[in-house]
């Protein structure tokens, strides 16, 4: 069976703050994951800018593979330390997982992770050291399959404090709360992310006393999906494609009105053609027995490419109902992206005053392509 | 039983099927007509000539914010009119 680590975050600034200052970052590089959490001191855009660097740094050196010491030596040499109060401006806590599911976590003045494993959440096992005048734990184990790893902020633990709580959640309450909300729904790792996200920020009585972020990892199937979008150029090909689409493995999208009325016709199927709008500027789905989602062509393709410029590996979807927010979501969600795209051309969109360049179908395609392997999907794309 | 059909295709959708939606459905509502299918259909063929919808079976090209009420009234409220 194939498996892919999964990672979902969500940062949460400060309340009244604009800008969060924790930073994620997540590389995906020769079937290595590598995760970077970074809390900067203070809030604000100035912990934000110190997250960031301290982030970036790090997870560019590792990308690099260097030695887990002389990494480790880099960084704390890099960080910025505060010259009065001689300490590092922003935490760290990385982790590697590797194709064998061996997994190295690092953490410098953060929280200790939280594993989710038969049901109830455990500290893991630590080694801890001291590199360049810093306390640091380390940990090492084997990934399983049913295991849930999180790690968080500070402003996780110290949820509720001053306030409902005299000292926040601490470490056992969080794994409290991480435990109840696992064991009710251990698929979902989104779904879980954004449920805790909103336990803690009621115990913060909904307005964060602190910058705070939870990461949540695990190990699902692989997914696939498979799109048709636009006529072929030889109208004999129609009924090759349609039965292609069909018999394909994984979900199925089908992605231009005129590509829709050739599927249900080649398949002797029923399309019902949608008439609400969940968002004007994107034309309404429709559906069709046998596929996830039908929607209209050219519109929403333009606006699945600016929504995935947009994304950044391990954050979680846009909620919208529209066409092309599922559409995005569909593609977020996959691990191999297959395309199927016809060529023909709709006279019409080339002829008259149409009020903004539709572009040209097979162009937007493959910059869609382009932005999914940016986050590593694999995209394959067949011509018609 | 009236059947009314709006194309969503992109290009009667940038000339406004979204609008005229709105607008015929609006109009179902203010003279209580009973018996009234409305939905969307894709490309009807005829892009250029944008947006396009169908009323009984009887093509209509052409259809904008402006003249949709009018349409509406002389297809549907025949009756009315007599």
């Amino acid at each position: 069976m194939d498996l892919v680590f999964e990672e979902f975050y969500r940062s949460i600034p400060k309340g009244g703050e604009e800008v969060c200052g924790d930073n994620v970052e997540i590389i995906k590089k020769n079937k290595k994951t590598i995760v970077v959490l970074s809390d900067g001191l203070g809030s604000g855009i100035k912990a934000n800018i110190l997250s960031t660097l301290t982030s970036k740094i790090a997870s560019g050196l590792l990308e690099k593979e260097l030695p887990l010491k002389e990494i480790l030596s880099t960084i704390l040499a890099t960080l910025p330390v505060c010259e009065v109060r001689g300490i590092a401006y922003a935490t760290l806590a990385f982790l590697i997982i590797d194709q064998k599911h061996q997994l190295r976590l690092i953490e410098i003045d953060s929280p200790s992770a939280f594993l989710f494993r038969n049901n109830q959440v455990q500290k893991l096992n630590y080694r801890e050291f001291e590199l360049e005048g810093k306390k640091i734990r380390e940990a090492n184990f084997k990934f399983q399959r049913s295991d849930q790893l999180f790690l968080v902020s500070d402003g996780v633990t110290h949820a509720g404090i001053g306030g409902l709580l005299n000292f926040g959640l601490g470490w056992d309450g969080v794994a409290k709360e991480i435990e109840r909300t696992v064991r009710r729904n251990q698929a979902d790792l989104k779904y879980n992310i954004n449920k805790l996200v909103k336990v803690f920020n009621t115990f913060y009585g909904d307005q964060a006393g602190d910058d705070f972020t939870i990461i949540g990892m695990k190990y699902r199937k692989k997914r696939k999906v498979n799109i048709w979008s636009g006529p072929p150029l030889k109208a004999e090909d129609d009924s090759l494609l349609a039965e292609k689409i069909s018999e394909a493995e994984g979900k199925k999208i089908i992605c231009g009105g005129t590509t829709a009325q050739i599927a249900a016709r080649e398949l002797n199927k029923k399309l019902e053609v949608g008439l609400k709008y969940y968002d004007k500027d994107i034309p309404p789905t429709s559906q069709m027995e046998g596929f996830d989602l039908l929607t209209e062509g050219l519109l929403t393709l333009n606006r699945v490419l600016s929504l995935l410029k947009k994304y950044k590996p391990g954050q979680i979807p846009a909620a919208g109902k529209d066409g092309a927010s599922r559409f995005t979501r569909l593609l977020l969600e996959s691990d191999s992206v297959r395309f199927l795209v016809g060529r023909a051309v709709n006279e019409s969109h080339q002829s008259l005053n149409l009020p903004i360049n539709l572009g040209i179908r097979s162009q937007i395609i493959s910059q869609i392509a382009e932005q999914l392997r940016r986050i590593k999907k694999k995209v394959e794309i067949e011509w018609f | 039983m009236n059947e009314i059909i709006i194309c969503v295709g992109s290009s009667c959708h940038l000339k406004g099927s979204e609008k005229i939606i709105e607008i015929f459905k609006e109009e179902i509502k203010k003279n209580q007509l009973k018996d009234v299918k409305i939905s969307g259909s894709f490309c009807q063929g005829n892009c250029t000539e944008g947006v396009n919808i169908e009323i009984n079976d009887q093509k209509i090209a052409a259809v904008t914010e402006e003249n949709a009420r009018k349409i509406f009234k002389r297809h549907l409220l025949a009756d009315q009119n007599e």
